[in-house]
């Protein structure tokens, strides 16, 4: 058996003295998921798949919808089943819940807008989740996912979704970076401790970010430090994601820059992984408001999922603009995406001259700021990681965090790219600084769109 | 003391909503058209609203929401609104009302009845919302 830090064991002191923990003891959960058929892990299955793996999105409050939901998922052909999580346990707000479960009960209806897995608690949510053959993935938006996670783990979810970064600068702004990043230590290590051999749990970063107006790049360092973080922790099978960017150019850009970095900063830390995927989602700004469109949408998402050789996607449904999908939704969304991806096949990403300039222009940038902000050569330093924040060195547009910098701005080309209209803090050379506007200034046809809101909705029509 | 005849404007996210961009955007529209802006960002329990108004004084409250949250926190604010002998005009954003005709008649009810002047569902763009807050605010157009 694995050991586990001091650090972990004070950490762990703390949350057991929240009664929404439920005195769960973290080896009984060990010895569940080692009683799991390994179909129920995720990682398995993405070695096995040809094409992307499927994953909805989904979670309502009531427990018997919630399991009607897995059940219809799991027959409309879905290869992975989400928990997505409400906004009061994504806050933390236990109590809250608890609360508004008592006005559902009485009023009969639902209020929350997911699933509040840590008032249902692991007992009943176990139960649920092991009437479907598949993996469950954890969707949630929380900076502080300890008690959550012990959760989820103990009720046999595997794929874990979230980090100290992406999971706090876009979802928090009463949480200091600082805390984010040791709780998500907290959540890796447990989630290490938590894998065996053939049993990995599978930690996925979320690359989406504020999915509005995020520059590559940024999306780049945020995937690659929180992949060195968690596997400084010991995990050992890790998915890196980013959204449908409204460019295709940019979406391989992006895979391939990811594919690459990733690599090489492990190597450098001689960090060793079983398993590192690349999770697709689905456009996530706003949608158009007719099915027409939106369905539209999600068959180019898709197209570009397969395009890019993405091992999941992650994907929406024409009710995106409306509401929380609906069951009938997610699983026509599930059925066209399955069509799609089962008729469309392809060997290699495909790549042109525009595609390998814009690579290695990212490559170059990616690997100038993190190795600014890597300041520690020989393990990754948390301290490094906050110090990027407070300089702005990691600064996604849009972030709620008092602690994110808001000084990288960005717009939309004439081709839907995102580019840097102000680097901000990045610390970027002049070199390539230059680099960038020249490739920009070389391409006659890129118009610069200055109005914001029309590039934030470039998807609606 | 600096009196200026500046319209006062409370604006934030309601609930555990976290939905940041709008408002984001809506603070520097309102920012830019001279606007005294008190923006209290995401994640608010309606209570602070309620302070904000007292301190600040606001003649218009804007609220935002995404993906249903208006429906817990609403009543919530109504009544913490109650107290104030002076409210002000009372707005809602964002994705708010069901795709069922029915039932989004019966939603804006309930948020009329909450003290709501306006209602703006899924607008593109801020025009429609600067035209009826200046006529609102028997500014000239």
């Amino acid at each position: 058996m694995k050991t586990l830090s001091n650090f972990f064991h004070k950490s762990r002191k703390e949350i057991l003295r929240n009664k929404y923990l439920r005195n769960l003891k973290y080896e009984d959960t060990l010895i569940y998921l080692n009683s799991l058929n390994k179909f129920k892990f995720s990682f398995n299955n993405l070695d096995f798949s040809e094409r992307p793996l499927i994953q909805p999105r989904g979670g309502f409050s009531s427990i018997p919808k919630q399991q009607k939901l897995n059940i219809e998922l799991e027959k409309a052909g879905a290869d992975i089943i989400p928990l997505t999580i409400d906004s009061f346990t994504r806050l933390n707000d236990y109590e809250g819940a608890e609360k508004v479960l008592i006005d559902e009960n009485k009023l009969n209806k639902e209020i929350l807008n997911g699933y509040p897995l840590v008032n249902h608690g692991y007992e009943k949510t176990r139960e649920i989740l092991s009437k479907v053959n598949l993996p469950v993935s954890l969707r949630h938006g929380t900076a502080d996912a300890r008690i959550l996670v012990e959760h989820a783990l103990a009720s046999g979810i595997t794929d874990i979704e979230g980090g100290g970064l992406s999971y706090c600068l876009p979802y928090s702004r009463k949480i200091p970076v600082e805390k984010s990043l040791l709780y998500w230590g907290y959540v890796d290590e447990l989630c290490s401790f938590m894998s065996t051999n053939k049993k990995l749990i599978m930690r996925e970063s979320f690359g989406v970010l504020t999915a509005t107006l995020v520059p590559p790049l940024i999306i780049i360092i945020v995937e690659v430090l929180e992949l060195l973080m968690s596997a400084q922790k010991g995990i050992k099978a890790f998915m890196m994601t980013f959204a449908q960017t409204g460019s295709l150019v940019q979406d391989i850009v992006i895979s391939n820059v990811l594919r690459v970095i990733s690599k090489k900063y492990l190597s450098k830390y001689d960090f060793n992984l079983d398993v590192l995927k690349i999770g697709y989602h689905h456009w996530m700004g706003p949608f158009p408001h007719n099915f027409e469109s939106s369905n539209a949408l999600i068959i180019q998402g898709t197209l570009n999922a397969a395009l890019i050789k993405a091992d999941k996607v992650i994907i929406k449904t024409k009710f995106e603009s409306h509401s929380i999908p609906t069951i009938e939704a997610n699983c026509e969304a599930t059925k066209s995406v399955k069509y799609m991806l089962d008729i469309f096949k392809i060997k290699d990403t495909f790549t042109n001259e525009e595609i390998l300039i814009e690579t290695n222009n990212l490559v170059e940038q990616a690997e100038c700021v993190l190795d600014n902000i890597l300041k520690n050569k020989n393990k990754i330093d948390i301290i490094d990681i906050c110090d990027a924040v407070n300089n702005g060195w990691v600064d996604i547009p849009f972030s709620p965090h008092p602690q994110n910098k808001n000084k990288v701005k960005t717009y939309r080309d004439h081709y839907g790219m995102v580019r840097f209209s102000d680097y901000g803090n990045l610390p970027l050379t002049d070199y390539l600084k230059e680099k960038d506007l020249k490739i920009l200034s070389n391409n006659k046809d890129l118009l610069k769109n200055n109005n914001i809101i029309q590039a934030i909705n470039w998807m609606v029509n | 003391m600096i009196i200026n005849n500046k319209k006062k404007i409370v604006m934030g996210v309601i609930g555990h909503d976290i939905h940041s961009v709008s408002n984001i955007l809506m603070h520097k529209a309102l920012k830019d058209s001279d606007y005294d802006v008190l923006n209290l960002g995401v994640d608010n329990h309606p209570d602070l609203y309620k302070d904000a108004i007292i301190e600040f004084g606001a003649d218009v409250l804007l609220i935002s929401s995404l993906n249903g949250e208006w429906k817990f926190w609403l009543p919530i604010l109504q009544k913490s609104l109650n107290p104030l002998k002076t409210k002000p005009l009372l707005y809602l954003g964002g994705n708010i009302f069901s795709l069922n005709k029915k039932e989004s008649e019966i939603e804006l009810y309930k948020i009329k009845s909450y003290g709501f002047k306006r209602v703006f569902d899924r607008n593109k763009n801020f025009d429609n919302f600067f035209y009826y807050l200046k006529k609102d605010l028997n500014e000239n157009t």
